[in-house]
């Protein structure tokens, strides 16, 4: 039996989405109950995007239960917090049932249901006429874009370009981890930056942290912190070699390539701002703990397919058959010189 | 030293006087050099954008153990304080990292500058080893023998203009230093400088592990000397103190990581980029299990032939240590078409042996077709993936094969070469090995 948010989790719904993510996220944090010491936080994070006129509902009046086909319960018992906050505009929506708090965080309304104090079955949405017009989106402050450049199967580069669509400088860390057959020559690492309607100007990281990678070890990492300049896109390039890979290592559709996960540019936002372009889950969260007035916003970007050369594969034995040839071809003839003696071919020259 | 003061040294020569005058042959030694250093100078200068695209990435000419880009990039970590032999891509002896430290700081030409003067300096070697050669007491020729002396002049040129050696120069492979103490070492040996071989032998053995072998040929050499310059037992344990010495040194500077990252690197294949030897897609499809016993088939194969053939041609300890270079070029674990070209600079030396050649036709064919093959296969697997690897690997197999055709023809040469000295009246008649 499920309890909490497990309850409202059902996939028939959720993967007839417009957008979703997953993420499971697992850092060092400072002990929140304050004895200082870090501990280990794990977080699990699930982002959909529904259209309620997907599932046949009317845009302006919608109830969760209709939504997700599931009706609410309990919440989980092991659970410290349980709690349900909805990001509303100010005006134009009614919630019911009333729920227990709402707090203003940077322009928006956000209501907050306890599901330990109260046991909600359902909450329902009703969007006035005009309301629908006023919330507008608008892209957030960086984004991060990241492609892989190169023609070839055995060397290559990758180029990262982060964009600040705000007037201010922001600083960002850039997180780049490539696997170990993708060997990355840190010395190549080229950055410049391109202001709107300036020429472009070298970069230069205040902070970078470089580990190289270990063959079938460890990847490559390559961390960065970056200054970037108002309203300007910001260029990382560097090259990567190729390495071959034993029979064994290559995956069963060898010729699909490798993906390489992302790289992650993070930023921190500050929630007290109150910006358009502050993410849905900061300004939850905010609501929330009182005390952390940032947010670290995460932005990630796209993978790409590293495929690397293959070798035969229907040829082990082959091979290995003649290798050893050449080798003992080699060593046949150069043991022959080196221990027999030469003996004339002539009989008769023998005998005298 | 710059080569163009060559003209106030004549090379080394014994007492006696030699056939040809010996200021003409300096002139001509010098002028040789001087253009082959002019030409490398002017392709770095007028040409760098046409060797990076074209040869600087290429496997066969530069290898994960000695390729420059690798180098710059340990270069570039030491220079920020993480430690090169930690993981990554550098491979090389800290002898390297020590010599180019001073060198990353500069401009671009210096580093161009050091390449041409150690090309000079390997082909000036080779010129002085062939006059030290012609005017060696154990130079015999038996009547009626025509000779064609091989000049100095004519080593150096041929090892200068080898399209190999230039290359491998271009794209700024540090096997030219290996070359150089290799060539050092032979130098230094015959001339009967012992301690001054070992140490170049010790050198040689830290930037590319083979040319440790080379210690046999080089106490067989000071065994040999007049004066007694040392004996077998004495060289090899002078070797295992320098090459001892240094690594104390490298583990003192840099950790004992360092030894995991080079020496045992090379010896257990640990980066499978292709070269043009064998061992590469060897080891890409055997299977793990018997990973460890076919690294030791082969390493053993590579480098138990140093005192056998030390022995068989202990007369000639020149020739056998330019057999042991061809045997390093043909299955050292990341070869070259660089170590070819060493392998040929050294064959000049004994022309004397051209006219006992069996298969000259064949090995050359193999090699000219495996070395031009190669880069075309590559191009089809790689560049524009229509071939595979099969394509690429079978020219290497031509390309060693070749090499072995050579190596044993060399070795049939000599040896008849010898009975013919030795039995002049058998030099008519067929003669088989039992």
């Amino acid at each position: 039996s499920k309890s909490g948010i497990g309850m409202l989790l059902n996939p028939h719904r959720l993967y007839n989405m417009h957008f979703h993510s997953m993420s499971v996220s697992l850092d060092s944090v400072p002990d929140p109950a304050g004895s200082g010491k870090p501990v280990l936080r794990y977080r699990q994070l699930l982002s959909v995007v529904l259209d309620p006129l997907a599932f046949g509902l009317r845009n302006s009046s919608w109830s969760l239960s209709e939504l997700m086909d599931r009706r609410l319960g309990a919440a989980c018992p092991v659970a410290s917090r349980s709690t349900i906050r909805v990001v509303a505009p100010d005006v134009g929506l009614h919630i019911t049932p009333k729920p227990d708090s709402a707090s203003k965080v940077a322009g928006h309304l956000v209501h907050t249901f306890d599901m330990q104090k109260r046991n909600v079955e359902d909450i329902a949405f009703t969007f006035e006429p005009d309301a629908g017009s006023a919330h507008k989106s608008t892209l957030p402050a960086v984004a991060a874009y990241r492609y892989v450049t190169g023609h070839g199967g055995s060397s290559g580069g990758v180029e990262s370009s982060i964009v600040n669509r705000h007037a201010v400088p922001i600083t960002v860390k850039y997180l780049d981890t490539l696997p170990w057959y993708l060997r990355v020559y840190s010395h190549t690492l080229v950055i410049s930056s391109v202001p709107e309607g300036a020429p472009s100007v070298v970069l230069r990281p205040t902070r970078a942290i470089f580990t190289p990678a270990i063959d079938r070890g460890r990847p490559s990492s390559m961390e960065l912190e970056l200054e970037l300049p108002p309203n300007s896109r910001t260029i990382l390039r560097y090259d990567f070699d190729k390495g071959f890979l034993r029979y064994t290592e290559h995956p069963p559709d060898a010729n699909r390539g490798f993906n390489i996960a992302p790289a992650v540019v993070s930023y921190n936002l500050s929630t007290a701002d109150s910006t358009d372009d502050q993410p849905l889950f900061c300004t939850a969260n905010a609501a929330l703990l009182q005390k952390s007035k940032e947010c670290t916003v995460h932005v990630y970007t796209e993978l790409f397919l590293a495929s690397l050369p293959t070798p035969d594969f229907s040829m082990p034995y082959n091979v290995v058959s003649i290798s050893c040839t050449i080798l003992a071809l080699f060593f046949g003839r150069v043991f022959n010189l080196l221990t027999r003696d030469f003996v004339v071919l002539n009989k008769e020259q023998a005998h005298q | 030293m710059p080569p163009n003061t060559q003209q106030g040294r004549p090379p080394k020569q014994a007492e006696d006087s030699a056939v040809q005058p010996t200021q003409t042959e300096a002139t001509r030694l010098a002028y040789v050099l001087m253009v082959g250093s002019t030409v490398r100078l002017l392709a770095f200068v007028i040409f760098p954008s046409l060797i990076s695209t074209y040869l600087s990435g290429r496997v066969e000419l530069s290898t994960p153990v000695t390729s420059y880009k690798r180098l710059v990039e340990g270069l570039h970590l030491s220079a920020h304080a993480v430690s090169p032999y930690d993981g990554g891509v550098f491979h090389q002896s800290p002898l390297l990292l020590l010599l180019f430290k001073p060198l990353y700081y500069l401009p671009s030409i210096f580093t161009d500058l050091l390449y041409t003067v150690a090309d000079a300096f390997v082909a000036l070697m080779l010129a002085k080893l062939a006059a030290l050669k012609a005017n060696s007491a154990s130079q015999v020729s038996f009547l009626g023998e025509t000779r064609f002396v091989c000049m100095p002049s004519v080593v150096a040129m041929l090892y200068l203009f080898n399209p190999l050696t230039l290359g491998t120069t271009l794209v700024k492979s540090t096997i030219v230093f290996s070359h150089l103490a290799v060539v050092g070492s032979l130098y230094f040996g015959l001339q009967g400088r012992t301690n001054r071989a070992v140490a170049c032998a010790a050198v040689a053995a830290h930037l590319s592990l083979y040319p440790a072998m080379l210690i046999a040929p080089i106490s067989l050499m000071a065994d040999g000397c007049q004066r007694r310059c040392g004996s077998i037992v004495a060289t090899v344990a002078k070797f295992t103190m320098a090459v001892g010495l240094l690594h104390v040194l490298f583990v003192a500077m840099f950790g004992s990581e360092y030894f995991g990252a080079t020496i045992d690197f090379t010896v257990r294949v640990a980066d499978l980029q292709p070269n043009v030897g064998l061992f590469w897609y060897f080891f890409t499809e055997v299977f793990d299990e018997f990973r460890l016993f076919y690294f030791v088939v082969f390493q053993l194969t590579a480098l138990g032939f140093a005192v056998p053939v030390s022995w068989r041609f202990r007369q000639d300890p020149l020739f056998a240590a330019t057999f042991l270079v061809g045997i390093i070029s043909a299955l050292k674990s990341y070869p070259a078409w660089g170590d070819l070209a060493l392998f040929l600079g050294l064959l000049p030396l004994f022309e004397e042996l051209l006219k006992y050649l069996q298969f000259m036709f064949l090995s050359a064919n193999l090699l000219i077709y495996g070395i031009a093959l190669a880069p075309v296969f590559w191009y089809l697997w790689i560049e524009q993936g229509s071939g595979n690897a099969n394509f690429f690997y079978a020219a290497t197999l031509v390309y060693v094969f070749g090499q072995i055709t050579l190596l044993f023809d060399l070795g049939t040469a000599k040896l008849r070469r010898d009975l013919d000295i030795q039995r002049p009246e058998m030099r008519t008649r067929t003669v088989i090995q039992e």
